[in-house]
């Protein structure tokens, strides 16, 4: 069936191709003009395969043109094409409502669903690719951009394009306004909750909330969350053999796993912790009382004891050790 | 404390000796006395000339790591290489120590020649190749045209090298073109062909386009390297020859005479040049001071009134005497020049400027680059240190800060009043409570 | 839970028990005092004693100017010798406070006529301080706990790693002190809020004014104090104690701050200040509907408050978004900004990212730190938040703000230990309380024998003890039971065992070294010294001019300033980006690009650290790309960091490197001649032992500068920058002549006779020809 439509497109595309090789090719300033029009309404052109060879392939051009080769389409599942073409989007953007704008330089985009001779033609295998057309000549090498090593980020694509162009362009994100609206929408909650609440504010005052918060915060930074945030080390690490390993061998690094574990161990010592002190203090059954102090007591030695072992396996020559080694 | 003031001079060799050691190297022994005449200008002005023939096995340029000599003449034009331990390594290592070379080739220069020439900038043309002119040659040419009468005006524009040029007979001169590095600053064509010329072999038919043509063909070539030591590459020998200095000259096309040709004028001021008895400088003295005191201070400050001197000097007749040009500007540095002006000269040959220190403090340097044809290299940097205001500099009562000022007073002021008040209150209410 | 509350008998007997008590604690502190100085002598012993690292021998340099010529020639001095041609006002650009201090203590001792060297003085600055810190830390908890949760956190700061990191003999920087003041100075502060009276608030504004001349961390406690105050207000414990320390506070800290020159007006200019400026005002603000609330009714002062409240709210907010906009308010400074905007350094701040102190922190140097600190800590945390009060509001906040920075940047786990200190020492001390409390008789004797089975250093763990033993006498219904009771004692024991022979080991091995000696273990255990550091330093002092100028990267600006005396292009006060990126622009360009710089600064030497003998990985081709970044941002035409890497985005050295990398004056300079040199049989020449490759470019020819010298481990290679006359022989390359010809020499050492062509051959009675065609 797939097979089928793809022959059929194929055969479709080549009679659109025929014909508009039939047809006189535009003189350099009509295409300018139709360029400029289309980019005037849609900042990212979309080229199919006949599109593509009028605009871009066509000699003589005086204008660059990039192009971002993807495939967007839902069954191709490229989840990176999509954050890619967002980027890309915003490079264009921020080109179309700058001050440099001129039609030197148009973008233009070609999915892999409309225009798979173009991928044929230039030979490409993966998506997404970025190419600079220059006025003159063929693309060099230089002129793909290597997104393995300088990514896709708006900021890139700007500082590469100028690099081939000379034509510098601003990065301007549109202002991100999920996290504001997120906030709102929090504030208000919690407005509202306040306001329905408001003759009950009494769980304002209860400490063992704000406790547990106060403690959690702790953990999550103690556990190093934030390294986790800003670094964003794999959950756990996989070798060849697939053997998991939960634990960062150096001490440089840490998965994310490992700090839940760490976590997990800090706020059980600290549990003990706190069993053993209201067993102490607080009155009532004698028995459960003392139950609580020896489960504090465990807890505090066995867990401080495992993060102290694994301490031990991150520092190389750490002489000490308690209860497990 | 050390003191951050420093000087740096490069000017010519401090110990003067008016005329040094001299080592003459000759293709065979009749150079010498075909050539005697030039010899002889030398030896008068106080060279004392060792002449060897180039291939001796014994020649050396230094012993014990010092220069025997302070000048090289080089009058063999057909050397292949050099005897001894001369080659062109020994001879480009004696001018970049400071020594100074003549040599002058011929239309079959050697290879070691050619070598040398390329070190400091010049290229010899090809091997047999004259200079021929067929507009300008002399009546005693043999046919080839290659014995050519050059006008005084080709030389350059230069009096402390070449002398004054006016009333210098035309020149002869046979012999090779020189192709100097246009891109080169250092490189001065002392003598260039008339426009007329080019350089080829003149006995063969001119296949394809000569290496020089007209005015680019450079005659007499000279370098002042950036040390100052001074090089002169002639593509003619026989220029500097007795029957070259002595003959009549007629001009076989125009007709101008003259009894006797310009070269001994032009090859003694070369010569002068060459071995620095001619435009050479030194800095006696420098001094920069505040305007309203004598002597330099430890550091500036900014918006200095600053007063730099420079005392300039000129090598002649074996003294040093002032020396007077109205073209010698101070440049006041930091990474970019801040002030640059033209300094006033006085007739003992100090120079001065006076001037305002920008708003910005750093470390300066006054710097007096003075670099004009001819004469050596004048370059002298004074590092200063320029500091912002001390904290006791500033404005101590600013005009726009007086309503803050009248606010603390009456702040003052106020809280002791309310004191009193307060107190006094206080005791009334004692004496209400207590009756 | 102050033991003076259980008052007994007669009044000699609580004298006797006060007398004790204070004996006690006054025994504790001292010994935490010389635990804690003892334990940062490490270097000193295994060295010398001798400034370490980088900042410290500005700070001694400066110290010891001042020391020389007065304090106001420090303020006004003008080093001309930093950051050449622009010099560096130091006394407008540095926090004087280390200095006057260590200052001070030279006048002192010499007044005395005890005849100490400044440079020892500076030596062991911070580690005497740390007992002050000690001591102010004590007073701190005891003002939010008890006696002996102040005792153990006193001991807990004394010998605690994260404070010995900034802290070992020898480590003379801001840190140093500017803890102590910091503890000192929240300690003020919670006095004065406990007691409303004017002294305290001025004491802790004096302290503050410490603070901000010592260490520009003094930010923390500006946010900090208007936090607790702002919190205090949202909690409805609005009193005129608070009104009175906070307003005093701030208007002595804010006055007396602006007099040191480098902080100068930015308490009014910048926005980190505002918000203590804003808790001022809202202060008034509330004490004003406070006073207008015992004059209206209660519906009319509701409207006012909502009206009121949100009018004032919002002009406030547009002043000062408005002030900003215009330029007078500052907004956040780079350094601060990444502190909330954690990405914002990667992007945006080469210089910022390229520190090390500055990246995020993982679990591991948590708890490498501050050992058991970090598990017990939010136990304390917890305890102060369930038995809350106005002081305790404070160390909630601290603990909280603390520990949030402290994982944004490393070089902020300073901040956080103290109060983790602080809280460990609580919770500590609720435990011990509880669990050795009864057993009077019992318990007494063992605990004495642990103590004094483990040495002086472990007397800190029965401070927390011993007041509560002698305190509690009054027998509740014991459920617990005595063998609990002492295994619970045991098992907290040899936890605190456990941290003291953790932060000795961690101190001996991790903090103590000078890292300009470095010291290296052989297999058989023998210690070998490389001192290549100083010994390059003192050549450079030794064999160039007194005002030569030396380019090095920043890392070893303060050093070569320091130690060999001589001009410095940018250093470690990296306030010009501009002038930085210019000297990563000459390291990254090729020779002759860089030879261009090099003249415009005049630079007269290039000084580079190579570790590839001795497998030092600190050295500058590993930091290379730092430099590559940093000249980018302000030279992006001339330099593309993707120049710098193969085709496939690695970073090697090897034969597969970039053309540009293998040519650049950093890769030069470095691998200068070592292609020659073959370090062991076993591997190839040109073997680069950090980087594990052998060199890609083992021919490096150098034009216009010439090695002048290189240390006995090749770790410091020193050039000097030829002048123009010595290589600008206007030199026409073979390549470029229009004349082409072989010229190959016949001579050699034998024959020695030149060539002369066509040599007439002089025969008696013929006459030679002058010239032969």
């Amino acid at each position: 069936m797939r097979r089928l439509l793809f022959t059929i497109l194929v055969i479709l595309s080549v009679i659109i191709y025929t014909d508009s090789q039939a047809r006189k090719p535009s003189s350099l300033t009509e295409r300018v003009q139709q360029l400029t029009d289309l980019a005037s309404k849609k900042s990212v052109l979309r080229f199919n395969t006949n599109k593509f060879r009028e605009f871009v392939k066509a000699n003589p051009r005086n204008y660059s043109v990039i192009v971002m080769f993807t495939a967007l389409a839902p069954q191709r599942q490229c989840q990176i094409c999509r954050q890619a073409s967002d980027e890309y989007t915003i490079v264009a953007n921020s080109f179309r409502y700058s001050q440099s704008y001129s039609n030197k330089l148009f973008f233009g985009m070609v999915d892999f669903d409309e225009g798979s001779e173009v991928y044929q033609m230039l030979r490409l295998n993966t998506a997404p690719v970025f190419i600079h057309f220059p006025p003159k000549g063929k693309p060099k090498a230089a002129d793909t951009m290597d997104i393995q090593r300088i990514g896709f980020a708006a900021e890139a694509i700007a500082r590469w394009i100028n690099d081939r162009t000379d034509i510098p362009i601003r990065v301007f994100r549109p202002p991100n306004y999920s996290g504001t609206l997120a906030i709102i929408i929090l504030f208000s909650f919690v407005g509202g909750f306040l306001y329905l609440r408001r003759n009950n504010l009494e769980f304002l005052y209860n400490k063992t909330m704000w406790g547990v918060w106060a403690l959690f915060f702790c953990f999550a930074m103690t556990s190093g969350q934030m390294w986790n945030h800003i670094r964003g080390p794999p959950f756990v690490h996989k070798n060849q053999q697939g053997q998991v390993a939960y634990i960062h061998g150096s001490s440089q690094g840490q998965f994310v796993f490992e700090t839940y574990i760490i976590m997990a161990l800090n706020g059980a010592v600290v549990l003990g912790m706190i069993l053993m002190t209201e067993a102490a203090k607080g009155k009532g059954d004698p028995r459960k009382r003392k139950f609580l102090a020896i489960l504090g007591l465990i807890l505090i030695s066995v867990f401080f004891s495992l993060l102290l072992s694994i301490f031990r396996t991150k520092t190389q020559g750490y002489p000490y050790s308690f209860l497990f080694k | 404390m050390i003191k951050f003031l420093f000087l740096l001079v490069i000017t010519l060799f401090s110990s003067v000796r008016s005329q040094g050691n001299t080592l003459v190297l000759l293709d065979n022994q009749v150079i010498k006395e075909t050539h005697s005449l030039f010899f002889k200008s030398l030896q008068d002005r106080g060279y004392s000339l060792t002449y060897k023939i180039a291939d001796d096995a014994s020649l050396i340029l230094s012993k014990y790591g010092e220069y025997l000599y302070e000048n090289l003449i080089i009058f063999a034009p057909s050397v292949v290489e050099f005897g001894g331990n001369l080659n062109v390594d020994t001879i480009t290592q004696f001018i970049d120590n400071g020594g100074n070379v003549l040599i002058a080739g011929s239309e079959s220069t050697g290879d070691v020649l050619r070598e040398l020439a390329s070190e400091v900038g010049f290229e010899v043309d090809e091997e047999g190749a004259f200079v021929i002119d067929h507009l300008n040659f002399d009546v005693s040419d043999e046919g080839q045209h290659t014995k050519l009468l050059v006008s005084s005006e080709n030389l350059i524009d230069a009096p402390v090298i070449v002398g004054t040029k006016k009333d210098v007979a035309p020149l002869l001169y046979q012999g090779t073109g020189i192709l100097a590095d246009s891109e080169n600053p250092l490189v001065l064509p002392l003598l260039t062909a008339d426009s007329t010329a080019y350089s080829y072999q003149p006995d063969q038919p001119i296949k394809e386009y000569p290496h020089a043509v007209g005015k680019d063909t450079v005659l007499i070539a000279g370098l002042q390297a950036r040390n100052n030591a001074r090089v002169v590459f002639s593509g003619s020998l026989s220029f500097f020859s007795d029957e070259f200095f002595t003959s009549s000259i007629e001009n076989a096309q125009n007709g101008v005479k003259s009894p006797k040709s310009g070269n001994e004028d032009v090859a003694t001021a070369i010569s002068q040049w060459v071995f620095k008895e001619h435009g050479r400088l030194r800095v006696k003295s420098v001094n920069h001071h505040k305007a309203s005191e004598k002597q330099p201070p430890h550091d500036y400050t900014i918006m200095d009134d600053v007063v730099y001197t420079i005392g300039i000097e000129i090598y002649d007749n074996g003294k040093w005497k002032p020396f007077t040009a109205n073209d010698v500007q101070l440049e006041f540095v930091r990474i970019d020049p801040f002030v640059r002006m033209t300094l006033q000269s006085n007739p003992k040959g100090v120079y001065e400027a006076q001037f305002k220190i920008p708003d910005v403090y750093g470390v300066y340097q006054f710097k007096v680059d003075y670099d004009r044809v001819g004469f050596t290299r004048l370059y002298s940097i004074t590092q200063v240190s320029v500091r912002p205001l001390e904290h006791t500099q500033y404005e101590r009562f600013i005009d726009c800060a007086y309503p803050y000022y009248a606010g603390a007073f009456s702040m003052m002021l106020g809280v002791f009043v309310f004191s009193i008040v307060f107190l006094h209150m206080k005791d009334d209410e004692k004496k209400t409570k207590g009756e | 839970m102050s033991q003076a509350g259980t008052k007994k008998g007669a009044v000699s007997k609580i004298n006797k028990n006060v007398a004790i008590n204070s004996l006690i604690v006054f025994v504790v502190l001292l010994l935490a005092w010389v635990a804690g100085f003892a334990s940062r002598l490490f270097a000193v012993i295994r060295f010398e004693s001798i400034i370490h690292e980088f900042d410290p021998w500005f700070n001694y340099r400066a110290t010891a100017y001042m020391v020389k010529h007065g304090f106001y020639n420090f303020l006004n001095w003008f080093d001309e010798r930093a950051w050449y041609p622009l010099g560096r006002i130091v006394g407008g650009t540095v926090y004087p406070g280390l200095m006057l201090t260590s200052g001070s203590i030279h006048y002192i001792l010499h007044l005395l006529h005890i005849n100490v060297h400044i440079r020892d003085i500076c030596v062991f600055l911070a580690p005497i301080f740390s007992g002050l810190t000690a001591i102010s830390t004590y007073f701190l908890t005891k003002e939010l706990w008890s006696t002996g949760a102040g005792l153990f956190a006193a001991c807990f700061i004394a010998i605690v790693p994260g404070y010995i990191s900034r802290s070992v003999a020898g480590s003379y920087d801001n840190e140093g002190i500017a803890i102590f003041a910091l503890q000192f100075t929240y300690f003020l502060w919670i006095k004065s809020v406990k007691t409303g009276s004017v002294f305290w608030a001025v004491a802790a504004s004096l302290s503050y004014f410490y603070m901000v001349s010592a260490w520009g961390g003094y930010v923390f406690i500006i946010n900090l104090i208007p936090l607790h105050v702002f919190v205090l207000l949202l909690m409805g414990r609005f009193s005129n104690r608070l009104f009175t320390s906070y307003t005093t506070f701030y208007i002595l800290g804010l006055v007396m701050s602006m007099q040191i020159p480098f902080v100068g007006f930015q308490p009014i200019r910048t926005s980190e200040h505002m918000a203590a400026a804003g808790v001022f005002a809202l202060l008034f603000a509330v004490a004003v509907l406070k006073y207008l609330q015992s004059m209206l009714s209660k519906s009319e002062f509701k409207s006012l408050v909502i009206f009121g409240g949100l009018i004032a709210a919002a002009v406030v907010f547009v002043t000062v978004v408005l002030l900003t906009y215009a330029g007078y308010i500052a907004p956040w400074s780079g350094r601060f900004y990444s502190l909330w905007d954690t990405g914002y350094a990667k992007i945006h701040i080469p210089i910022i990212a390229s520190v090390s102190e500055h990246q995020p922190t993982t679990w591991f140097s948590f708890f490498f730190d501050l050992h058991v600190l970090i598990p017990t800590f939010p136990a304390g945390l917890w305890y102060c938040i369930k038995n809350v009060n106005d002081e305790r509001v404070f160390v909630i906040l601290y603990a909280l703000s603390a520990v949030y920075f402290a994982g944004v940047m490393v070089r902020l786990m300073l901040t956080l230990t103290p109060v983790v200190c602080m809280l460990s020492g609580v919770a500590f001390s609720v435990i011990l309380e509880l669990f050795v409390k009864d057993e009077d008789s019992n318990s007494h004797p063992d605990t004495e024998n642990d103590e004094t089975s483990h040495g002086g250093k472990r007397l800190y763990d029965k401070a927390g003890k011993v007041p509560k033993i002698i305190k509690h006498e009054s027998k509740e219904q014991d459920a617990i039971g005595p063998n609990l009771r002492s295994i619970a004692a045991v098992v907290f024991v040899l936890l605190l065992m456990l941290f003291a022979v953790h932060c000795t080991w961690v101190t001996s091995n991790a903090y103590s070294s000078p890292s300009i000696v470095l010291a290296s273990y052989g297999s058989d255990g023998t210690r070998q010294i490389l001192d290549d550091f100083r010994e390059a330093y003192f050549w450079l002092s030794q064999n160039t001019a007194d005002d030569a100028r030396v380019m090095s990267w920043w890392d070893y600006g303060y050093q070569i300033a320091g130690m060999a005396n001589r001009t410095t292009l940018v250093d470690n006060n990296t306030w010009n980006n501009s002038h930085i990126a210019l000297v990563g622009k000459a390291m990254s360009s090729n020779e002759s690009a860089a030879y261009e710089i090099m003249t415009a600064l005049d630079v007269d030497y290039v000084l580079v650290i190579f570790g590839g003998v001795i497998g030092y990985s600190g050295d500058d081709i590993n930091k290379f790309l730092w430099m590559v970044r940093i000249a980018e941002g302000e030279h992006p035409k001339d330099i593309k960091e993707s120049d710098y890497f193969t085709e496939h985005g690695e970073f090697r050295v090897d034969a597969e490197g970039s053309p540009t990398l293998l040519n650049c004056l950093m890769y030069k300079l470095s691998y200068y001649k070592f292609g020659e040199l073959k370090l062991d049989y076993r591997t190839a020449s040109g073997y680069d032992r950090t980087r594990n490759a052998v060199i890609g470019n083992k021919d490096i020819q150098l034009t216009y500068l010439e090695e002048a010298y290189t240390t006995e481990h090749w770790l410091v290679r020193i050039y000097r920058v030829k002048k123009p006359d010595e290589f600008n022989r206007p030199r026409i390359p073979v390549a470029n002549r229009v004349i082409k010809s072989t010229f190959v020499s016949k001579k050699n050492s034998k024959r020695k006779k030149g060539v002369i062509k066509n040599k007439p051959v002089i025969v008696k009675g013929k006459k030679p020809a002058v010239k032969t065609q």
